[in-house]
């Protein structure tokens, strides 16, 4: 399991990557929401996919064409 | 008297249902301009309390009333929603109109262009009263750091509308509008539904334009409307559908008809009931799952059979939905995230944020999870029932003084499940709390069966009797 300082400094490395200025006094709130769509994704790797289990949005030509 | 001489109106203006005031324009008992004035006067003289509408539009109403009357008068008539009015959520966009998404980023914002949905009431002679509130970008809030305030519950003004359509469902209720378009990405439309205690439909995805509505998570936004009753769903639901070969996501369905249904009942039809979703699960009001169960038994009385089915864990859904969500939505407001972060609303800034920890193999576990779970809802469950109905809120409307001050509030709400699928659902009211909130469920059907859930909650609505029953602040 990730401790929080751990996800603290995980969070604040994937930030920086991104170009983003982390305010200090919404650091813990922001990490809080970050470890819950940590736990999300977490829990949708127990869901065992297979190979063929394709994205939902597979990419079509219909919709790109149509739009042209 | 004559045959001719109107019949006298039985109630007010503002009670009036979609279908009653076309009937009634149509037969000479009122007209446009009544209506529009009475809703401007209403807007003007209780708003003040409600914060429902950032923009109200009196001249556009005006001039769009008076030219309903006119064709109305020539003898053209274009269906259901000539000479009602409406609002829209201010995320969509609106020619020479300020279209703010509620938001400093956009506060002077006045777009050279009308969203399909915007376009296609105007072309149906609806009559433009405003723009309503919502959560900043239909995601952060309800905030108090924003250009303007969040709107209020009418029937508890200590309360949240819900969100994020929150000035389009506080303003329904109010009887401010008969009808009011929201958006809904994880549950914008239902949640408001919820807590005013209106009728809110969340279409198929696809089968309303989103083009021209400012985007949340372009896989998981909807648009539709918020109304007081089922049947007026149904009105603005006959006039906005529709192909839009420039929506990457529209579907090239044949139009549906949603009014000639209405009225059909349920007999003879099968419901599924996902208890696991909500039974038993903390912080699952009692009061609301009596009225669920109340509701239930009022369908089996008017001939449909109900078993309950076993869904996918409610937390794969909601993961789901999470990730998307989160991931297209930094994606869509990445440069301002970046270069402007302190004009965001404390909430959106913060929940965008989060998302920059997301990595691209999260995305793609999450897009695959999406194609798993809707097969589970499509084929498995609703290939064999007419209509899945389900809790939609734990809870009735929290408080404001409730909320934390440090970090975005959630809602106990189970909409995600299908804004993850796709199908259509509605959210209706099933009762009243013993505190005087709104109870609701939602009723969710198959891919572009938007009509027969329309059908369902129509029915079930006429068993519960609710819309009879305004909030105080309202009558």
């Amino acid at each position: 399991m990730t401790s929080t300082t751990n996800l603290t400094d995980e969070y604040i490395a994937a930030a920086a990557r991104a170009g983003l200025t982390v305010p200090e006094d919404r650091l813990d709130g922001i990490v809080r929401l970050y470890s819950e769509l940590r736990s999300m994704s977490s829990l949708l790797r127990s869901m065992n996919l297979t190979a063929a289990d394709e994205p939902a949005n597979i990419y079509t030509f219909d919709p790109i064409l149509r739009s042209e | 008297m004559t045959e001719l001489s109107p019949k006298p109106i039985s109630k007010p203006l503002f009670e009036l249902s979609i279908a009653e005031a076309g009937q009634m324009i149509r037969s000479g008992e009122v007209t446009s301009k009544d209506l529009t004035e009475d809703a401007l006067s209403r807007i003007e003289s209780l708003d003040g309390q409600l914060d429902s509408f950032i923009t109200v539009t009196g001249d556009r109403a005006r001039a769009d009333a008076e030219k309903a009357d006119a064709d109305f008068a020539a003898g053209i008539d274009k269906g259901p929603m000539q000479g009602i009015p409406y609002a829209l959520k201010d995320i969509y966009m609106t020619s020479g109109i300020l279209s703010t998404c509620h938001s400093k980023l956009l506060v002077d914002n006045v777009p050279d262009h009308d969203s399909v949905v915007g376009t296609k009431l105007a072309e149906a002679g609806g009559v433009l009263l405003g723009k309503t509130a919502t959560h900043e970008f239909a995601y952060g809030g309800p905030s108090f750091d924003l250009p303007f305030p969040p709107a209020r519950n009418p029937w508890n003004r200590d309360c949240m509308p819900g969100g994020s359509s929150s000035g389009s469902g506080a303003a329904v209720a109010a009887g401010l509008c008969r009808m009011a378009m929201g958006s809904d990405t994880g549950g914008s439309i239902r949640g408001p539904a919820s807590y005013c205690g209106t009728a809110g439909h969340k279409p198929t995805y696809g089968l309303v334009s989103r083009r021209g509505v400012f985007p949340l998570s372009f896989t998981l936004d909807h648009a539709g409307p918020l109304a007081w009753t089922v049947g007026d769903c149904a009105a603005t639901m006959q006039v906005i559908q529709g192909f839009d070969p420039l929506d990457p996501a529209s579907a090239n369905v044949p139009e549906i008809d949603f009014l000639s249904g209405l009225g059909d009942g349920v007999e003879g039809m099968k419901f599924a009931v996902p208890r696991d979703f909500f039974d038993g699960k903390p912080g699952m009001d009692p009061e609301m799952l009596a009225a669920f169960d109340a509701s239930i038994e009022k369908l089996k009385a008017l001939g449909a059979t109900v078993d309950v089915v076993k869904l996918p864990d409610f937390e794969l859904f909601n993961a789901t939905g999470r990730i998307i969500l989160t991931a297209e939505a930094f994606g869509i407001h990445e440069k301002d995230l970046i270069e402007r972060p302190l004009d965001f609303g404390q909430y959106a800034m913060m929940r965008m944020y989060a998302g920059a920890g997301l990595t691209a193999m999260d995305l793609v576990q999450a897009l695959r999870a999406r194609r798993v779970l809707s097969k589970a809802v499509n084929k498995s469950v609703l290939g064999s029932y007419d209509a899945i109905i389900t809790a939609l809120a734990f809870t009735t409307a929290p408080r404001f003084d409730e909320m934390s001050r440090d970090e975005p509030p959630s809602y106990t709400l189970q909409s995600m499940p299908f804004n993850v699928t796709g199908n259509p659902a509605l959210a209706m009211p099933t009762g009243l709390s013993s505190d005087g909130l709104p109870l609701s469920l939602q009723i969710v059907g198959r891919p572009f069966e938007d009509a027969k859930v329309l059908q369902i909650g129509e029915a079930l609505e006429k068993a519960t009797g609710l819309i009879a029953t305004r909030p105080p602040l309202a009558a």
